[in-house]
């Protein structure tokens, strides 16, 4: 175990270091000078030659790519070309808004996709079957941009109401503002994954309810709840628990279009803004970010068979 | 003792829900009894300089009658980035903090000539008899507000003033200022602490438009511009109205009064707010929701719809100065045929897309806009001078050999409606165009650069006519030969330059007209699509709200209060 997540992390730092590669070379390939577009229409030459130099933008690329990663590993992030701002800090503000709409998101998924998963297996066939299969296939198939924009403007034509929209409230100061907040994005946001975690766990849990052990578990006369909670959830849920983490993986970089439409300042609306306005430091580092969170997440899944399967080794 | 957060008052079972509620009651009523102070109407002075014609759109809202109440928060919205709060070269939101926080020597815009010239930093001006030396007389009652950036709490004198100047004239600054100061701008100097002289190189109409606009003429103390330029861009300490509190990328800018403002009576706020979106949907329905309270919207009928739809909600509808154009770099052969740039124009159905993007509301724009009233060629003239006709356009594409154009443009939100329009024109007399999209940073990099060889040119919006017309006189735009067309001429520089120089106004429309002619006779690489309109929402509560753009809308805040 021990040798096997050693060398699992050693693969992750080599993955995150090609990443870190391919990100940065990217980013320089892309047509554009990021000077020019923070300077503005009256911009001279002069003050475009200034700010790339400040910016470094003037070094070789390997110096700059040094410079950068040197960066990284000493958690300094650089500073975003557009406002002259530390990336580390600005970092440090958005992450909890991804995280809390992570957090939240995840909730609902589990919340209601594992257990509506196990309804509609237990009583496949059946009228809560049907009706939890057509609420999964209509949530995967809405688009969560086109729901959140109602859930923004219906209850405000309808009722005058709207979550507070100039900036987000920390769950420790203001915590029934910020459950106005987060709440509805979060909802929208967790349709689509409880819907794939809810179709997984039936069609999981389907296979096991066909095993011999199950049949054996029955035939000793256990009761129905025992039998699924007991033996065979645990066994269906491996698949589940590999799909929640890849969508954690996912959120903790942030939503774009969810946080943009309820104006919460996460790291997805930060990545977007650095991406179009080729805001270098903060784009290079935050797919960094994403990238490294797809990759620990994903060893942390692949750690967490162990305990959810006795019977898988690592050799 | 540190401030315990809700969670750890909730822990010592101190707030209950009643208590909550009661203790909001007990903050409304103290913002309801804050104390009366009267506005009592401070006349402003009168300047000294050359008189001014009433601007061509007045959009003033009545003045309140009623007492003016200190306290409350004004917000305002707006979506893009912040981009920092530089004071002389910032473009983007974090602008509007600029003319709230630092001072001017004074606020003047053509378009708000119902205003006159307001005074700021300078209590007088006056212009010597030689049409060239401008002296200024300082206030010396200008504190520089509180502050933890190392900037003394001292007044504003006369080296603030030239310090200032200097980063605007100085090339690699880049400020907004700088096509001004390398044009027309001799030398400046302080002849003592009260007094600043400006000399242009020879008279010039727009000085007091120059110094006194919102995006160019922002005096800073000399202590904060000592600093680096990076922290110019992120935080700001003047001497102007209200006083940083916050500057956030995606949460936009807070602002509180300055404490120490020459005027002990305004701002009436407590505290201006400019927030920052990133979807037109999430700000509209701030401003439904009471969230924001004002709104600019182009579409006349999301206007209309709004105002009818929310309950305190007043539209006014103004000109405005934007439009968008089509730019040919003449160095590229097929745009250095005339024929070709004369048929781009002719195949342009203006009302088409007034229509389609407009929604009715808007103007033809020949090189300066309708808006700027007498300044600009009338609507029949500029029909005569750059009509459509879909005809004479194909015959002299097919003079010119041409069936195919290709050209960029921005992916902007509005962009498509323009490139759909004039590849459904062209395609009507036979030329195929084939648009090339770009992403912002791409379009702007290539276009400043002049490395396209034509594209649709987003947003133009220019304060004075003269400005507008650089970008048909060498140098261009900035001054600095960005964006460069590679089409200008001597005969049609020295007619922009006898316009700006010409100072009594009949004969300064007259020069302006002259010049405007000379360009469209002359099938310019830069033409104008058409004049969009403007439509302000505002909440009633507002008192003294001001619709109008730019410069004297920022310097009109000081003057809001909130009748809550």
């Amino acid at each position: 175990m021990l040798n096997y997540t050693i060398r699992r992390v050693a693969m992750a730092g080599l993955i995150l270091w090609f990443v870190s590669l391919v990100v940065f070379t990217l980013m320089r390939l892309m047509p554009g000078d990021p000077t020019l577009l923070q300077q503005g229409i009256s911009a001279t030459p002069e003050r475009i030659a200034a700010e790339r130099a400040a910016q470094g933008l003037d070094d070789p690329i390997p110096v700059q790519y040094v410079r950068w990663f040197g960066g990284i590993l000493t958690l300094d992030l650089g500073r975003s070309a557009l406002n002259q701002a530390s990336v580390t800090s600005e970092f440090k503000r958005r992450f909890p808004i991804s995280f809390e709409l992570m957090a939240f998101t995840l909730t609902w998924t589990v919340l209601f996709g594992i257990p509506f998963g196990v309804i509609s297996a237990v009583k496949r066939n059946r009228a809560p079957d049907y009706v939890v299969r057509l609420t999964a296939i209509l949530a995967l198939a809405i688009p969560g941009f086109w729901l959140a924009t109602l859930l923004l403007i219906l209850p405000q034509q309808w009722w005058g109401y709207a979550p507070p929209l100039d900036r987000a409230r920390s769950v420790f100061e203001e915590p029934l503002t910020n459950l106005r907040q987060f709440g509805p994005p979060s909802l929208i946001l967790s349709f689509a994954p409880m819907a794939s975690v809810m179709r997984l766990t039936r069609s999981a849990l389907l296979e096991v309810l066909r095993t011999d052990y199950i049949r054996t578990a029955r035939a000793k006369g256990l009761s129905d709840r025992a039998v699924i909670m007991n033996h065979a959830l645990k066994n269906s849920i491996i698949p589940v628990v590999t799909v929640i983490g890849l969508q954690v993986a996912g959120l903790l970089g942030g939503s774009v279009i969810i946080e943009s439409i309820f104006n919460l300042n996460g790291l997805g609306a930060y990545i977007f803004q650095a991406i179009l306005q080729k805001d270098f430091a903060v784009a290079q580092s935050l797919v960094l970010y994403t990238g490294a969170t797809v990759v620990f997440l994903n060893l942390a899944v692949d750690l967490a068979y162990g305990y959810l399967d006795p019977r898988i080794r690592y050799a | 003792m540190a401030e315990k957060n809700y969670w750890g008052r909730v822990a010592e079972a101190r707030v209950s829900r009643r208590s909550l509620m009661r203790g909001a009651g007990i903050g409304a009523a103290g913002l309801a009894g804050a104390a009366l102070i009267g506005c009592g109407s401070k006349k402003e002075s009168t300047p000294a300089a050359t008189p001014k014609a009433a601007a061509p759109v007045a959009v003033t809202a009545a003045p309140s009658a009623k007492q003016p109440k200190k306290g409350g928060t004004f917000r305002l919205g707006f979506t893009g980035t912040v981009a920092g709060i530089d004071p002389h070269n910032s473009v983007f939101g974090g602008s509007g903090g600029v003319p709230q926080v630092y001072n001017y020597l004074f606020r003047r815009e053509v378009l708000r000539g119902d205003l006159g010239l307001k005074y700021d930093l300078a209590k007088s001006h006056q212009v010597e008899k030689d049409g060239v030396t401008w002296t200024f007389k300082l206030r010396t009652d200008a504190k520089i507000a509180p502050n933890d950036k190392g900037v003394p709490e001292r007044m504003l004198d006369s080296e603030d003033v030239v310090q200032s100047f200097k980063r605007m004239a100085d090339k690699p600054t880049s400020a907004n200022a700088y096509a001004f100061f390398a044009a027309w701008v001799d030398k400046f100097d302080a002849p003592d602490k009260e007094t600043v002289r400006l000399v242009t190189k020879k008279p010039y109409a727009w000085v007091e438009e120059n110094i006194g606009d919102n995006l160019k003429g922002a005096i800073v103390p000399k202590e904060w511009l000592a600093k680096p330029a990076a922290d110019l861009k992120q935080w700001a300490v003047g001497a102007g109205p209200f006083m940083l509190k916050s500057i956030q990328e995606g949460e936009g800018i807070r602002m509180v009064r300055n404490p120490s403002f020459y005027d002990k009576e305004r701002p009436y706020l407590d505290a201006y707010d400019i927030l920052n979106f990133k979807d037109v949907t999430t700000q509209r329905t701030a401003l439904s929701s009471g969230q924001i309270d004002s709104y600019i919207t182009a579409d006349p009928q999301e206007a209309k719809d709004l105002e009818k739809a929310t309950k305190g909600l007043k539209l006014v509808e103004t000109g405005s100065t934007g439009y968008n154009s089509f730019w040919m770099r003449t160095d590229v052969a097929l745009w250095k045929d005339a024929r070709v740039r004369r048929a781009m124009n002719m195949s342009m159905n203006r009302d088409e897309y007034i229509q389609i993007i407009g929604k009715g509301l808007g103007k033809h724009a020949g090189p300066v806009v309708p808006v700027f009233g007498d300044y600009a060629l009338s609507d029949a003239e500029l029909k005569k001078m750059q009509p459509f006709d879909a005809a004479e356009a194909k015959k002299l594409f097919e003079a010119a050999g041409v069936k195919e154009v290709t050209f960029t443009h921005p992916t902007s939100s509005t962009m498509p409606d323009y490139v759909n329009i004039m590849v459904k024109q062209l395609a009507a007399i036979g030329v195929t165009a084939k648009p090339q999209p770009l992403d912002a940073a791409a379009w702007v990099a290539q276009y400043f650069g002049s490395a396209l060889t034509a594209s649709y040119s987003l947003n133009q919006s220019y304060k004075t006519p003269d400005s507008a017309l650089l970008w048909y006189r060498t140098g261009g735009v900035t001054g600095s030969n960005n964006y460069d067309t590679k089409f200008y001429t001597p005969e049609i520089d020295a007619l922009i330059d006898k316009a700006g120089s010409t100072i009594p106004e009949a004969e300064r429309k007259t020069a302006y007209l002259e010049a405007q002619r000379a360009i469209l006779k002359s099938d310019p690489a830069f033409i104008n699509v058409f004049n969009t309109g403007s439509n302000t929402l505002y909440y009633d509560k507002v008192q003294n709200f001001d619709a109008g753009a730019g410069a004297m809308s920022a310097h009109m805040t000081r003057n809001y209060w909130i009748d809550a």
